[in-house]
């Protein structure tokens, strides 16, 4: 993790803090503190982003308005991006139109184009790889161990000095590789719409949020989705149905249970779960456990297909070095519900919200393989 | 995953019984001898598959037979494969061709290790037992007789340890298939005596399933009281100093489990206690056990339900493993139950334990913004260079004697 990392996320929730110096015995910092604070609270600016609701999709546009969503706590997706929105950034390099290098001369990679970088470094090494391996085999079938044996060897120079080669830093690299301006006939196949005047583009990105993610952020923190209230915003994300077993209000507790415990929440799905748990955020790290939410009556299937699922994603999430999380959601009765809701409904506000989410309860199991042969010692 | 019968059949028989068994038995020859190309390429512990490895037989032999589970991604063309895959088939039938095995023991000690077998309640002891195997199995009474359970006793006859017969008649040894028909008898036993076996096999300490003491150890999570205040505004209206205490409000009162009084009803059970292997086992006054097992066919029962997993665990005892890394802790969890699973004799073991992120507390740390000192920083820097200086010096070392080997052959 670099520092400029560390400093661009440095806000897990979407919202301003002010920054206290530290107190000592000494007086002079206990004024100092104080002039700190009464000029930072003068200064803090709470801004809400407005999230638009349209096609049934939850958004929010503007690349500044992205960045300040994104960077709190990466809540949302580029959808032009993998997962940071930086469609604009890399359009704008590959028309040429910004520079490898900033003018302090730091290399400005997005997670994409170092990705790509990566890949292809990998790629030049396979196909020597390939090669040799082929020589191996035909030596093998011809029965020649000397050469066989050579052929080994340069093998495992090659793989030793691939194995260095991936530590270097990626500046290197890109000075050794790659161009260091953009191509100016990328420019000319683009669409001239694209182009507001020489210099800037359209930014044509924005940033989906997942329906569990907008409503926390209007729960929370008071963002508006187009003019709903609480409850509209509620029943919306329902789809409607206001049931106590609806799929929608589980997985809201459970995101909001880990993202209030500090754990930055994300999408599942790409390991067949339900939410990714990060420690501090995909920037810094792999994430640690994968979360499967499992409703109290669930529709019945047969007993076999249940087991073979959860075999199937316990084996996925395994393989990627992840430990899967169970999180039992218990509902309150149906007339319980109802009354909560009914309150909610007539006063659509945080905390009526709250006394109908605190109705459930949740309970965390990990499944693990076991293995008899692994745990004697 | 397991196969009991495979296995089974390799560990068994009496001359006999293998002429009974011949064409179950080349089945499992002509499978087994075409594992070296079936194996699964990429999983990652296809080493706890474990599929006899024949070649360990031969290494007394003087024959090369190659390793499992090293193997080329294509068959190459010639005989380079195939000769490689006869002389593993090779290893295998000259260990299986092996002279005849059965109920061993030293001359004249016979009576020592015969099971007398109580038809009419179904109980197993033997009059003034003697061998090893006692230390944890078996319960010794005053008149010198140690009393088995009916697993312990089949898997004694079945690994050639004792023999078994009706009473005090010694005129009449039941075989193993006689055994297994007249014990295995209640619903489940096939399935549980699998699962016992296998863990013995494994050098488990197995025993019955009692709950040894009540008194549970747990884990020192840090707690943190009276954590959340009530807004009923949004929060970016309030002034905070850190991020910590909007997490705290964040929270939603949801891991109370006070309030859920339902006492849990389920069918499951845990079926044995575990202990990993070691000398000294007391099998009197056992320590806790370090593994509990739950045996469960899944033909019959769904994937565990909240009820079944907190009955189980409201049942379970054992020790905890805990790490200075608090994550590590949240991942081992609190009660754990280890629950067999049986398909047809292939069976999974399955590990669940109950954790609970909230008594964990933040995650998030405060620390995290803090700026580093400089010092620290200059410090931190020099450290750096000086690592990157050792490393590339290392690297192009080991580069320099890899050529220099590849010149020299």
């Amino acid at each position: 993790m670099s520092k400029k990392q560390s400093k661009q996320y440095d806000r897990p929730l979407p919202i301003n803090i002010i920054n206290l110096p530290v107190v000592t015995h000494n007086p002079i910092s206990w004024i100092w503190c104080l002039g700190s604070y009464l000029k930072q609270w003068y200064q803090l600016k709470q801004t809400a982003v407005d999230i638009q609701y349209c096609d049934g999709l939850f958004k929010v546009s503007g690349s500044h308005y992205m960045n300040e969503v994104w960077n709190s706590g990466f809540i949302g997706k580029g959808i032009l991006s993998r997962s940071e929105p930086t469609w604009l950034q890399r359009t704008r390099r590959r028309l040429g139109l910004d520079p490898l290098f900033d003018e302090r001369g730091r290399l400005q990679l997005t997670n994409e184009e170092t990705v790509q970088i990566r890949r292809e470094e990998r790629k030049k090494f396979k196909l020597k790889r390939e090669e040799l391996e082929a020589q191996e085999n035909h030596f093998k079938t011809t029965g020649d161990m000397t050469s066989l044996r050579k052929v080994t060897k340069l093998k495992s120079i090659l793989i030793e000095e691939n194995r260095q080669r991936q530590r270097k830093p990626l500046r290197e690299l890109v000075m050794e590789n790659y161009p260091v301006t953009g191509d100016k006939t990328e420019q000319a196949r683009a669409t001239s719409n694209l182009f507001i005047d020489e210099r800037h583009i359209k930014d044509l990105e924005y940033l989906q949020l997942m329906p569990v993610e907008a409503l926390f952020l209007s729960f929370c923190f008071g963002f508006e989705v187009n003019d709903f209230n609480l409850f509209e915003l509620f029943q919306l994300c329902m789809s409607h149905s206001l049931e106590v077993d609806n799929s929608f209000i589980l997985s809201y507790i459970v995101y909001h249970h880990y993202k209030s415990h500090g754990w930055c929440v994300k999408s599942g799905t790409k390991f067949g779960s339900d939410f990714l748990l990060y420690r501090r955020g995909p920037p810094f790290q792999h994430a640690e456990f994968a979360v499967l939410i499992q409703p109290n009556n669930k529709p019945s299937n047969s007993p076999l297909n249940e087991w073979i699922d959860i075999s199937a994603i316990s084996r996925v999430v395994g393989g990627v070095n992840k430990t899967l999380l169970l999180s039992y959601v218990t509902q309150p009765t149906r007339d319980a519900f109802q009354q909560a809701l009914d309150l909610f409904a007539e006063s659509p506000t945080p905390r009526s919200l709250r006394n109908l989410l605190e109705l459930y309860h949740i309970d965390e199991f990990i499944y693990r393989r076991w293995l008899p042969s692994r745990n004697r010692a | 995953m397991l196969d009991g019968r495979n296995q089974r059949c390799a560990i068994l028989l009496d001359e006999e019984d293998r002429e009974m068994r011949k064409p179950y038995l080349d089945s499992c020859l002509h499978s087994d001898a075409s594992q070296p190309t079936t194996m699964p390429e990429s999983d990652y512990d296809a080493s706890d598959d474990e599929i006899q490895d024949w070649s360990v037989v031969l290494s007394l032999a003087d024959q090369k037979v190659p390793k499992r589970g090293e193997k080329d991604y294509e068959p190459l063309e010639g005989d380079y494969d195939s000769r490689n895959l006869l002389e593993a088939q090779g290893a295998m039938f000259q260990a299986l061709e092996a002279k005849k095995r059965g109920f061993t023991c030293n001359p004249g000690q016979e009576l020592r290790y015969t099971i007398r077998f109580n038809r009419r309640n179904q109980s197993f002891y033997i009059l003034n037992a003697q061998g090893k195997f006692l230390d944890s199995m078996g319960k010794t009474d005053g008149n010198q007789k140690t009393w088995f359970t009916k697993f312990e006793a089949l898997y004694l006859i079945e690994r050639g340890t004792c023999r078994i017969t009706y009473g005090e008649d010694n005129s009449y040894t039941l075989s193993l298939e006689e055994c297994y028909t007249v014990m295995l008898t209640e619903d489940g036993d096939i399935d549980k005596y699998n699962v016992y076996s296998h863990l013995k096999r494994n050098g488990y300490i197995v025993l019955e399933y009692t709950l040894l003491s009540t008194e549970k150890e747990t884990r020192n999570f840090y707690k943190d009281t009276n954590i959340h205040s009530v807004y009923d505004k949004p929060l970016f209206r309030y002034t905070f100093t850190n991020y910590s205490t909007i997490f705290y409000n964040l929270q939603l009162d949801i891991y109370n489990r006070d309030n859920v009084s339902s006492a849990p009803i389920s069918q499951l059970h845990i079926c044995f206690n575990v202990w990993k292997p070691q000398v000294n086992f007391q099998k009197k006054i056992p320590p806790l056990p370090d593994f509990q097992v739950s045996v469960i066919n899944i033909e019959n029962y769904n994937f565990p339900t909240l009820n079944d997993i907190s009955h189980l665990l409201s049942q379970a005892n054992t020790t905890l493993t805990t790490s200075r890394n608090p994550v590590s802790n949240l991942k081992f969890g609190n009660e754990n139950v280890i629950i067999a699973t049986v398909d047809h004799g292939l069976f999974n073991f399955i590990k669940l334990s109950r954790t609970d992120f909230h008594s964990h507390g933040l995650i998030w740390d405060d620390k995290w913004l803090k700026r580093k000192h400089r010092r620290a920083k200059n410090l931190q820097f020099s450290n750096v260079y000086w690592k990157s200086w050792v490393n590339s010096i290392r690297d192009s070392l080991r580069l320099l004697t890899l050529r220099w080997d590849s010149v020299e052959a």
